[in-house]
C-alpha cells in the first residue's frame, strides 16, 4: 500500500471516516516510516495547539462603537446612535462580567459550595500536564 | 419607528463569543499585537455591518470568510501605506495592546513556533491556524476559504510538515 | 532547584514510535507529557484509601484533540485550552484560567523502568516515579500509545493511597460514533468565570515541603485561592477572612494530623480538609498523598479558634 500521507494529519484531527481510520491504522501498524511521520506531525500540531491563548484586549470590544460614530454617514439616524449607546452600556457590563470585575452582592454565606471550589481547583490543575485518569476528578 | 430587529444584540453576542478567537487568529497570522489589534478591530466592524445582510447558513463559515478577507485586504493596504490610526475617542483607549504579561508569556512560550508559523506560505499558515488555533473543523475551513475539503486536508498536512521541519 | 522543561517534543516522538525502552533516564516531564499525547477512550475505576476512609468511582474518559473529558454517572468534566466545563446533571459551568505559571517538576522525582508487561491484553510498560529513591507512583503504560492503563500512588509507608485503572481502553482508531467526544459535549461558554490573579495571599506561604505556590487567584465570596504544585501532585488552599464552616463539612469526620484537628472528606480522586484559624476559614483540596499533607500543613496557618480567645482575653484584660 502507498503511504497515507495527508490522511495522517486528518487522523490526528479526528477527520477520517471510520473506514479510512481502519485503513490508516492498519498501515501504521506495519510502517515505521509513517509512525515517525505521525510523531512529527503530532509534534507540530501539539506545538500549535500549545500556543498561549491571548485574551481579547478590552478596547477591541468597545472600539467599533466610537469608530463607527466617527465615520458616521447619513444612513445613521440619531435614534440609532442612542441605541448604540444603550448597547455600549450592555457590552461594557457583559465585558465586566466576563473578566470578573462585577462583584455580586455579598451573600451571608461565608464560603462557597464544594463544587465551585473543586471547579476552581481543577480548572487550574488541568492547565498543566498530568495523568488524566487520576486528576480529572469525578465524584458522585 | 426605526426597526427593532435583533441585529445589534446579535453583534454583541458575536463579539463576546468569537472576539477572542478572532483576536488569536489575527495574532497568529500577523505575529504581533498591533497588527492583530487592527485586524481584529477591522473584522469586528465588518461583522457589525455585515450582520444586517447576513442570511442564515453556516455562521462559522461566514464569520471566518470575513476574517480572512479582512486579513488579505489588510496585507494589500499595508503594501501601500502604514497602518491608519483610528480616531481617538475620549473614553476608549484605542492604542491598548494586550496586557504586558500576556505578550511576555506569548513571546516566551511560543516564540519559536510563532516564528516558524510566519515563515509558512500563506495558504498553509492560514489552514493550520484555523485548524489548530481557532479549532475549526475541516468542513468549516473549506467553507471559510472556499476550497474543497481535500485541499484543506492537504494544506493542513503540508503546513504541519513544514512547521516541523522549521522547528528542527 | 527545580528542573525546567526542555523536552516537550521528545515525549511526543517517543509516544508514537512506541519504543519499549523509552523512559529509562528520561525526566519525569517526558513521562507525564507522553501520557497526554494519544487520543483514547476508556472506562475505569479510581479509588482513594486514607486510613479508615475509602472512596471509589467508576468513570469514563475520552481524550481527543487536546481535550479531556471524564464522566461519572451524569456528572461530567471537560477540559482543554485553559477552560474547564463542568456539568452537574442539569447545567454547564465554565471556568477559564487567565494566568498560569509555567509547569515544572520538582527534582525530587526520578524515573525508573520496571520492564515490559501485559495489561488489558495489550503490550504495556511499567514505570515507577521515585521520590528521593522511594516509589511514589507506579504506572503501567500502553506500549503503543502511552495511555496510563493503571496508576498507583503510594503513601509514605509504601501502601496504595490511590489507584486508577482502566477496565477497557481503545485508541483513536477504535472511536465509534457512540464515543463521547469532549468537543461535542462541551457547549460554548457564554460567561465563563475567569480566574484572575489575586493580591498576594500574605498568610499563605510561597512554598511548603517541596511544593511551591504557582499562582494565587480570587476565590468566591471574597476569598483567596492559592494553588500549589510540585509538578506531580497539586493542592489548593482557599482562605476567607471570616470563621464559618462550609455546609459540606458540618457532617465530615475529624482527623488529627501533626497535633491538630481537621475536618476531612475523602473523594475518589481528591481529599479535602477544612479548619479555622483566628478570624479565618481554610479549605484545602488536592490529590497529594497523606504523608505529603502532614509535611505541608505545618507551613500553613495553624488551626486554633482558641488562639482567638486568648488574644481577645489579653486585649480585654491585658
Amino acid at each position: 500500500m502507498t503511504h497515507p500521507d495527508d490522511l495522517l494529519s486528518a487522523l490526528l484531527d479526528g477527520e477520517l471516516t471510520p473506514a479510512e481510520r481502519r485503513v490508516v491504522a492498519a498501515h501504521l501498524d506495519g510502517c515505521g516510516e509513517c509512525r515517525t511521520e505521525l510523531a512529527d506531525l503530532s509534534m507540530a500540531r501539539t506545538a500549535l495547539r500549545g500556543l498561549p491563548r491571548l485574551e481579547l484586549p478590552e478596547a477591541l470590544l468597545a472600539a467599533p462603537i466610537t469608530a463607527e460614530i466617527e465615520t458616521a454617514d447619513d444612513t445613521v439616524v440619531p435614534l440609532r446612535s442612542r441605541r448604540r449607546f444603550g448597547w455600549a452600556v450592555g457590552a461594557a457590563a457583559a465585558l465586566a462580567l466576563a473578566v470578573g470585575l462585577v462583584v455580586t452582592g455579598d451573600g451571608p454565606a461565608p464560603a462557597a459550595d464544594l463544587d465551585t471550589l473543586a471547579e476552581q481547583h481543577t480548572a487550574r490543575v488541568v492547565v498543566d500536564p498530568g495523568f488524566v485518569t487520576i486528576r480529572m476528578t469525578v465524584d458522585e | 419607528m426605526p426597526d427593532d430587529g435583533p441585529e445589534i444584540p446579535d453583534w454583541e453576542d458575536v463579539a463576546r463569543r468569537y472576539g477572542r478567537k478572532i483576536y488569536n487568529f489575527a495574532y497568529r497570522l500577523t505575529g504581533n499585537p498591533h497588527d492583530a489589534h487592527d485586524l481584529a478591530q477591522d473584522v469586528l466592524l465588518r461583522v457589525r455591518r455585515g450582520l444586517q445582510s447576513y442570511t442564515p447558513g453556516s455562521f462559522e463559515g461566514w464569520l471566518w470568510r470575513i476574517t480572512r478577507n479582512a486579513f488579505l485586504d489588510g496585507v494589500r493596504k499595508k503594501k501601500r501605506r502604514p497602518t491608519v490610526p483610528l480616531p481617538e475617542g475620549d473614553h476608549v483607549d484605542h492604542g491598548a495592546a494586550p496586557p504586558p504579561e500576556e505578550v511576555l508569556a506569548a513571546v516566551r512560550l511560543g516564540e519559536d513556533v510563532q516564528k516558524a508559523l510566519l515563515d509558512l506560505p500563506y495558504d498553509f499558515r492560514e489552514a493550520v491556524v484555523m485548524c489548530d488555533v481557532v479549532g475549526l473543523t475541516y468542513e468549516e475551513i473549506a467553507e471559510a476559504i472556499d476550497v474543497p475539503i481535500g485541499t484543506v486536508r492537504s494544506r493542513i498536512h503540508r503546513g504541519r510538515k513544514l512547521l516541523r521541519e522549521r522547528l528542527g | 532547584m527545580r528542573r525546567s522543561l526542555t523536552v516537550a517534543f521528545v515525549a511526543a516522538a517517543l509516544t508514537l514510535t512506541g519504543s519499549a525502552a523509552a523512559f529509562a533516564d528520561e525526566p519525569v516531564e517526558s513521562l507525564i507529557r507522553s501520557t497526554e499525547e494519544a487520543d483514547f477512550h476508556g472506562n475505569g475505576v479510581v479509588l482513594t484509601i486514607w486510613g479508615s476512609e475509602t472512596a471509589a468511582a467508576v468513570f469514563s474518559v475520552t481524550r481527543s484533540r487536546g481535550m479531556s473529558m471524564v464522566s461519572t454517572g451524569d456528572r461530567m468534566v471537560a477540559a482543554g485550552g485553559g477552560m474547564l466545563a463542568r456539568f452537574d446533571g442539569e447545567s454547564w459551568y465554565g471556568t477559564g484560567v487567565v494566568e498560569a505559571a509555567p509547569w515544572e517538576v520538582s527534582d525530587r522525582y526520578a524515573l525508573t523502568e520496571d520492564g515490559a508487561t501485559r495489561r488489558l491484553d495489550r503490550d504495556a510498560l511499567s514505570v515507577t516515579v521515585l521520590e528521593d529513591g522511594v516509589a511514589r507512583v507506579r504506572i503501567t503504560l500502553d506500549a503503543a500509545t502511552s495511555v496510563p492503563l493503571r496508576t498507583d500512588v503510594f503513601d509514605g509507608a509504601g501502601r496504595i493511597f490511590r489507584a486508577a485503572f482502566l477496565t477497557e481502553m481503545a485508541g483513536a482508531e477504535g472511536f465509534t460514533d457512540a464515543t463521547p467526544m469532549p468537543d461535542d459535549v462541551m457547549p460554548p461558554m457564554d460567561d465563563p468565570r475567569k480566574m484572575t490573579t489575586a493580591v498576594s495571599p500574605d498568610r499563605l506561604p510561597g512554598s511548603a515541603a517541596g511544593y511551591w505556590r504557582a499562582n494565587a487567584y480570587d476565590a468566591p465570596n471574597d476569598g483567596v485561592h492559592a494553588f500549589y504544585t510540585d509538578g506531580l501532585f497539586t493542592f489548593s488552599v482557599f482562605e476567607w477572612n471570616r470563621t464559618a464552616t462550609p455546609a459540606a463539612f458540618e457532617r465530615a469526620s475529624e482527623v488529627r494530623i501533626a497535633g491538630h484537628d481537621y475536618r476531612r472528606i475523602v473523594e475518589p480522586s481528591r481529599i479535602w480538609l477544612q479548619w479555622h484559624a483566628p478570624d479565618h476559614t481554610y479549605v484545602l483540596v488536592g490529590d497529594l498523598p497523606p504523608d505529603h499533607l502532614a509535611r505541608i500543613l505545618p507551613a500553613l496557618p495553624e488551626p486554633g479558634d482558641r488562639a482567638m480567645l486568648v488574644r481577645l482575653w489579653r486585649s480585654l484584660f491585658g
